[in-house]
Formats: structure tokens, C-alpha cells, sequence
């Protein structure tokens, strides 16, 4: 038994979470999360380190505020990321790289590179309008919560993000 | 298909590469630690600058203008075992030497004690049970972990339910016993009980002091009854002891080998030091293998001074000054802990109930501040 594991099941009590706990039951849908808002997915896991390095001990005796912040905190630092790398990338048309996947055909495959390609054009806050809503399934309350705007803002920004993605996929047929 | 359909599909078929590398929760730790190391750095090297000047200054200065040295020659440490200290962000492992955190023992945040077995491997400290008071004076019950770390982390030895919050605890030199101080609540709403355990690692047997010795011991603001130490030959625990409404406190040493309470001395020695009723006793710690029984003395004669010392364990006699403490006014010593060698040390100074800085002594006389933000120590 690693010493992070101990608080689990032990006489802390039962609202205590170790950070093992916490990275076992978020890690992977948030990297998944980094990996849609950011553009590589060495970059996603970085994302999600230091999410994971910044979260503060109060929060490990609370694992749904945890998983609330931690992935406040993946919104946040993909933002500042992707304003660092927009810059070097502001020219740059090439689709968005993908791992090879076998269950998917070529054809679908295509199909999801060229809706990802058109997603990443996006601006970082109309991206994370687009997967707080269509990945994370989250109500706009949500989602404004998130993102630390107003409802209204999300709405704004989900509106021109189908927009965009409308006319950018209609204009690669 | 529509743009939302094509959304989501194209969302969770990106999302499904999502393949953590097994490595990622390593990567993890590896960065909360160095974010830690990096934010207990700042202070330490803010100390650093300034005991850089305070030497420059020092190698100028005649002999005469340093403090009083032991034997030893300046400068001369021997490689230490690794201490332990809690910060607001938990225990951790700590090297005296340079002030730096290492290892920590986990996501914890409540912890309020810690004890090194002083072989750098075997540690032990104390949570409250439910309770996120970082002070947990109000918890009804804790747990004490024992913990060893490897070269592949740490890992837990065994857990101690105690029926109260853990003021303090202390390994036997030999490794084999754990001596504890638990806070039980007083059933009248006065002063709360102190109650002092024996146990014995291997086998689970406790022997349990509780009124006689706690009956001076008893806790006040969760300051007394506490600072165990054993000696190098298992037979006697130091600690310091505050008298609940009374006022005033003092060491004590125990026997623990003895039936009933037998003390070296009677329990109101070492309240004044003999022969100086402006002196005190703040801190005891056995000076390692040496067998000394180390001490911190304030004198409020003029003006409050500490000073590091060796005491007679009989009575609280100076038997040697080893250094005078540099501490800020209106701060006080909670804390000392010697290296299992007897030749280096740290004193906790600071504010009741707030984490405070840590000096470490050598036995060359050297004495600096080497970390900041500090609850606990042992070493």
C-alpha cells in the first residue's frame, strides 16, 4: 500500500480522498478533456500534470470539488497555452494529427479529422464552449461555470462556434 | 447527419485516444514535489543571502564574539539521516543540511505530529479524525501511520487508532517502541487530559500513563504534554509538560522501565532552572547516541534569551552551553530535535499555532535558519 493510498478506507475519514483516488478516478476523461482543448497530446498531458500538481490539499477531502477545479484548472492553462502557440501556428491550415486507430475506417476517420481540423481554427473559448457541451455533456450554468463567464457569453460563444464550423466544413466539400 | 451528430462523434473518437502513459501519476508526484521543494525554497534561500552576510560578517569578527561551541570541530557534520517536518502542506522528509523538503508522505494536510526513528527510513505521524482543522484542537480521535520509505517510495507499516488527537509521538533509539501523547477531552469542560502511551511495535502491548503524570500534564492550547524524547538506552522519556490553568511548565523525565510513575526527579523540577528563577526550561530532546539531555533555556532576566543547552536529567542543571538561539522578539522555541549523531540539531522558533522557522545548530557553534514555514519537526 503506497502511503497516498492509506487515507482510503482508513480512519480519516470517509470524505477523505487521497490524491491517488482522485488521479484514479479523473486522469483519464481529463485527459481526454486536454486533448480536445489543446492541439497535441503531449501537450495534453502536460495539461494535466500540472492541473494535478496545483490542486491544492484543501481539495483532496472534497473529490467533487476536486474534479471541478481540476478541470477549471485544464480550461485555464489550455487557454494560456493555446494563446502561446496561436501565434506560431496563426498560418498553419495542417489537420489536427490523430492516433491510427483500428476499429475506425479510413472514411470515418476522415470524417472525424476534418470536423477536429475545423475545431481547433476555433477560438480557444469557442472550442471550450464546443466540448464543455458536446463532450462533457455539461448545462450551460455548467459550462459558464467552467469557462468563468456569464451564461449569455456561453451562448454567444457556442452560437458563432456552430457558425464557424458550418461554414468551414461546408467550405472543404 | 448533423453538426451536433458530427461533433460528438468526432469529440469522443478524439477523446478515446486518451491512453495515460502508466508513468503519468509518477510524473505527478514528481511535480507536486518540486513545486513544494521550489516554494520552500524561497524562504530558504532568502535565509541563505542572509546567512551568507552573517558569515562575511562573522570571519571578520574576533573569536570572542562567538558563542559558546561544544566539542567538535566547526563545521565537521557527519552525513545525517534524513529529518521530518510537517508544513501546512504535510510531512515530509527534510534535509537539515540544506533546508530542503524531499519526499512526501502523502496527501495529507491535518497531520499534527511527527517522529523519525532517526535510520532515515522509519517514520511515523498523527492525523485527527474527522476534522480539516489544520490544528485539529477540536478533533474526538486520531490515527498515527507508520510509514518506511524505499527506493520505491513509501509504503505503510501499520496504523495506530488513538481515542484522542496525537500531540506528539517519539520513536525508541532501537526502533522497537513508539511513545505518544493523546489529548483527551475533560468531561466538565476544563482543562483537557494528557495521557501518555508506551507501545510496543512488534507485539501491540501499550503501557498507559494517564492521571499522576498527566495530572500536571494536562493540555493547554494544545502546547503541552509534548516534545518526547527517548534515551539512547530505552529506559527514559523526556518531554515537556504545561500545568492547565495553573500556568508555568517544565520537563520532565519518566522511567519507563520502573512500575507506576517513577520520575528522575520530582515533576516540579525543571519548571525553573536551579538557581535562576528567571530561567526556564522550553524544549528537552536527548542529544542523540550521546545520551545528553539537550535543552533550550529562555532567561527573561533583561531582555528573553535561548539558549541551546545540555541539562542534568535529575534536575535541570546546566551542564553545557552549546549556542545562543537568535530569536525574534515576542517568538518563542516550541520544539528541538537532534541528529541521531548528537552533533547537529534543529530548534523550531515561531508563533504559537503558526508555523515557524528552524534553526540548525552544529556542533562547531554554527547556528542558521534553514527553512521557514514549519509546524513540526523530528529527526
Amino acid at each position: 500500500v503506497t502511503s497516498s493510498a492509506i487515507v482510503e478506507g482508513s480512519a480519516v475519514g470517509e470524505t477523505e480522498v487521497s490524491l491517488a483516488a482522485l488521479f484514479a478516478a479523473h486522469h483519464r476523461r481529463l485527459l481526454a478533456f486536454a486533448l480536445l482543448l489543446s492541439d497535441d497530446y503531449a501537450g495534453a498531458e502536460d495539461l494535466v500534470q500540472e492541473a494535478f500538481a496545483r490542486l491544492p490539499g484543501r481539495h483532496l477531502a472534497d473529490p467533487e470539488r476536486a474534479g471541478s477545479y481540476l478541470r477549471a484548472t485544464v480550461l485555464n492553462l489550455s487557454r494560456s497555452r493555446l494563446r502561446r502557440l496561436r501565434t506560431a501556428r496563426r498560418h498553419d491550415r495542417q489537420p489536427v494529427a490523430t492516433l491510427p486507430s483500428a476499429e475506425e475506417s479510413a472514411m470515418e476517420r476522415a470524417e472525424h479529422d476534418e470536423v477536429l481540423a475545423a475545431l481547433h481554427r476555433l477560438s480557444p473559448r469557442q472550442r471550450q464552449a464546443i466540448v464543455l457541451r458536446y463532450w462533457s455533456d455539461l448545462p450551460e450554468p455548467e459550462i459558464a461555470a467552467a469557462m468563468g463567464v456569464s451564461a449569455g457569453a456561453v451562448k454567444s460563444h457556442t452560437h458563432r462556434a456552430m457558425t464557424t464550423l458550418r461554414r468551414l466544413l461546408e467550405a472543404d466539400r | 447527419m448533423t453538426l451536433d451528430e458530427r461533433l460528438r462523434a468526432a469529440l469522443a473518437f478524439r477523446a478515446a485516444q486518451a491512453r495515460p502513459d502508466p508513468t503519468l501519476y509518477a510524473r505527478v508526484l514528481d511535480r507536486r514535489r518540486r513545486r513544494r521543494r521550489a516554494t520552500a525554497l524561497v524562504p530558504a534561500v532568502t535565509a541563505g543571502v542572509v546567512a551568507l552576510a552573517v558569515a562575511a560578517v562573522a570571519v571578520t569578527a574576533p573569536d570572542a564574539a562567538r558563542p559558546p561551541t561544544a566539542s567538535g570541530t566547526p563545521g565537521s557534520v557527519a552525513p545525517a539521516p534524513l529529518a521530518a517536518v510537517v508544513t501546512k502542506d504535510g510531512p515530509f522528509r527534510f534535509d537539515a543540511t540544506t533546508g530542503r523538503l524531499g519526499e512526501e508522505f502523502g496527501p495529507w494536510r491535518t497531520t499534527t505530529a511527527v517522529a523519525a526513528a532517526g535510520d532515515g527510513t522509519r517514520y511515523a505521524f498523527a492525523e485527527p479524525t474527522a476534522s480539516t482543522d489544520a490544528q485539529a484542537h477540536d478533533a474526538c480521535a486520531g490515527t498515527i501511520y507508520l510509514v518506511r520509505f524505499g527506493t520505491e517510495g513509501s509504503t505503510q507499516e501499520g496504523s495506530v487508532p488513538t481515542e484522542g488527537p496525537v500531540a506528539d509521538l517519539a520513536f525508541s533509539a532501537d526502533g522497537t517502541r513508539l511513545a505518544y501523547v493523546v489529548r483527551r477531552a475533560a468531561k466538565d469542560g476544563g482543562c483537557a487530559r494528557a495521557e501518555l502511551h508506551v507501545r510496543t511495535l512488534a507485539t501491540g502491548a501499550e503501557r498507559v500513563w494517564t492521571d499522576g503524570i498527566a495530572a500536571g500534564d494536562i493540555v493547554m492550547g494544545g502546547t503541552y504534554a509534548e516534545q518526547l524524547s527517548w534515551s539512547p538506552d530505552g529506559r527514559h522519556l523526556a518531554y515537556v509538560a504545561g500545568e492547565c490553568c495553573a500556568g508555568g511548565g517544565g520537563f520532565r523525565v519518566l522511567d519507563v522501565t520502573a512500575p507506576g510513575e517513577s520520575f528522575l526527579a520530582p515533576p516540579e523540577h525543571g519548571t525553573y532552572a536551579p538557581g535562576d528563577p528567571s530561567c526556564g526550561i522550553v524544549a528537552v530532546a536527548y542529544r542523540g547516541r550521546t545520551g545528553e539531555l539537550g535543552a533550550v533555556r529562555s532567561c527573561a532576566a533583561e531582555e528573553m534569551t535561548y539558549d541551546l543547552v545540555t541539562v542534568a536529567e535529575a534536575d535541570g542543571a546546566v551542564t553545557a552551553t552549546l549556542a545562543r538561539l537568535d530569536v525574534a522578539e515576542l517568538d518563542f522555541v516550541s520544539e528541538l530535535a537532534f541528529a541521531p549523531s548528537g552533533d547537529a540539531a534543529l530548534v523550531l522558533v515561531g508563533r504559537p499555532d503558526k508555523p515557524g522557522g528552524l534553526l540548525r545548530w552544529t556542533s562547531g557553534g554554527d547556528v542558521r535558519r534553514v527553512a521557514d514555514g514549519i509546524r513540526h519537526v523530528s529527526w
